[in-house]
């Protein structure tokens, strides 16, 4: 834009720098702003996910405990089982662990989507106030609207890439215990008398990881979108 | 971060508060939010304010899938009660609100068209949460014009929205009355001031008064339990309110 001398072309120079601006801000956040009620669905779902799967994984250390006390009643014959109970106790506990701060990040998550719905909704009753007449009060609005979408926009982004990490790591975590428990199922073979006992908590903590392995991948199905 | 804590629970039927966010900026008056649980399906009252809808949502979240409520009863139509009204509708587009039949065309301002809302007649109306009954009990004049709280017989629950409200100070963070003499001195002001009405304070005091009802559950301050919820309708119907009247 040339600057001019004359005041009716100032004023027009002015109101087309503003239109120009409003188009920017209007440009720069739509796809986003149509996918924020998505995401908060989305978050929402993914959030009770995380919940069932903390409940879940509280059920899974009392079931690691439980290993731990079969293994000392059935004494010494099984000491390669009472090892591999005793890592599956360490495992819950840490996946315990995990699962916690996921909920935590997860919840914040979930406040940080609702909080820019409520911008979001702001933005369209700015956008539709200028919709005739744009004055330049109206373009600093949108403006000012944009820089606090666009703060809301990076910290859910960060808090989508934070929960997908986690539930990256927690699936992990949950292949380290697969291991274990078909590590707890072959030692419980050994166990003479006891040996019913040994695998069917073995087998009971094999089918509480894979319930949660399924919760955890349906989970960063949903954070993927 | 308001924080969601369980104030009756009765199988699957859960009263559910949320209150208490020591984030909340103190030019916003506090607000209690109730969840009103019956299996699968739920209930959300006096939802609170646009500015406080994420603190809202996450809290009710963090305990309770938000897709099992399906409708809010608005108490009236202040905009700390429902002015986060289009914000539930854009994460629940079905969702219905009850609401005075005064304020139906008012409160659309804030949000929602013809179909989001249920009408409350003057005389209230029951309503379902899953299996339980829930009634609109009238409270007009206390302060709104239409004005309902909502009684749950089998919990002993009134949420009474404004009537037993108190402006608590800074620290005070008890979700229960528990010393009702010093806690009166917190709700006088408010209600000396906010309720305009002799004559419908003494008739909400009559209807209450019949009902049967454990806990009195405002939408700002504490809750009243027990001998305490007498004692609150017993104060209430003494009062002499309408103090904003000024006489020349």
């Amino acid at each position: 834009m040339i600057a001019s001398r004359s005041p009716g072309r100032a004023v027009v120079v002015k109101k087309r720098r503003g239109a120009s601006a409003l188009s920017a801000c209007t440009r720069g956040c739509e796809d986003e702003i149509t996918a924020t009620a998505r995401d908060l669905a989305r978050v929402t779902e993914l959030n009770e996910k995380i919940k069932a799967v903390v409940s879940i994984s509280h059920g899974l250390q009392l079931d690691a405990i439980n290993a731990r006390l079969v293994a000392r009643r059935a004494g010494h014959r099984v000491r390669g089982y009472a090892v591999v109970s005793t890592e599956l106790r360490s495992f819950s506990r840490h996946l315990g662990y995990q699962m916690g701060e996921l909920m935590g990040n997860v919840g914040t998550l979930v406040g940080g989507i609702a909080d820019v719905l409520r911008i979001v909704r702001q933005r369209r009753h700015l956008q539709a106030a200028g919709r005739s007449k744009l004055p330049p009060g109206l373009v600093d609005a949108l403006h000012r609207n944009e820089v606090a979408l666009r703060q809301g926009f990076e910290a859910n982004t960060f808090g989508w890439r934070r929960a997908d990490q986690e539930l990256r790591h927690s699936l992990k975590l949950c292949e380290t215990g697969r291991v274990l428990a078909r590590g707890a199922k072959i030692e419980a073979v050994y166990g003479g008398e006891r040996s019913d006992e040994l695998i069917q908590t073995s087998q009971a903590i094999e089918a509480t990881i894979e319930l949660i392995r399924d919760r955890l991948v349906a989970g960063r199905t949903l954070v993927k979108g | 971060m308001k924080k969601m804590t369980r104030v009756y629970e009765s199988g699957d039927h859960v009263w559910w508060m949320v209150a208490r966010d020591p984030e909340r900026p103190n030019y916003l008056i506090d607000t209690n939010e109730y969840l009103v649980v019956s299996g699968e399906d739920a209930l959300l009252t006096d939802p609170g304010g646009s500015e406080v809808f994420a603190a809202v949502f996450s809290a009710i979240a963090a305990e309770v899938d938000p897709a099992r409520i399906h409708a809010l009863f608005a108490s009236h139509q202040d905009p700390d009660i429902i002015s986060s009204l289009a914000l539930w509708l854009e994460f629940n587009p079905n969702l219905r609100c009850y609401l005075s039949q005064l304020w139906t065309t008012f409160v659309p301002h804030f949000g929602g068209q013809a179909d989001t809302f249920v009408a409350l007649p003057d005389e209230g109306m029951r309503m379902k949460v899953g299996r339980h009954d829930l009634v609109a009990v009238p409270a007009h004049y206390l302060h709104s014009s239409g004005n309902f709280h909502l009684h749950d017989e089998q919990a002993g629950i009134l949420f009474s929205g404004d009537v037993g409200a108190a402006i608590l100070p800074v620290g005070e963070e008890a979700l229960f009355v528990d010393d009702f003499d010093r806690h009166i001195r917190f709700a006088e002001g408010f209600h000396v001031r906010w309720m305009g009405s002799r004559e419908a304070v003494l008739d909400w005091c009559e209807r209450a008064s019949g009902l049967s009802i454990d806990m009195l559950c405002p939408q700002h301050g504490a809750i009243y339990r027990g001998a305490d919820v007498m004692r609150f309708i017993n104060w209430f119907a003494e009062l002499k309110v309408g103090t904003g009247l000024c006489r020349r």
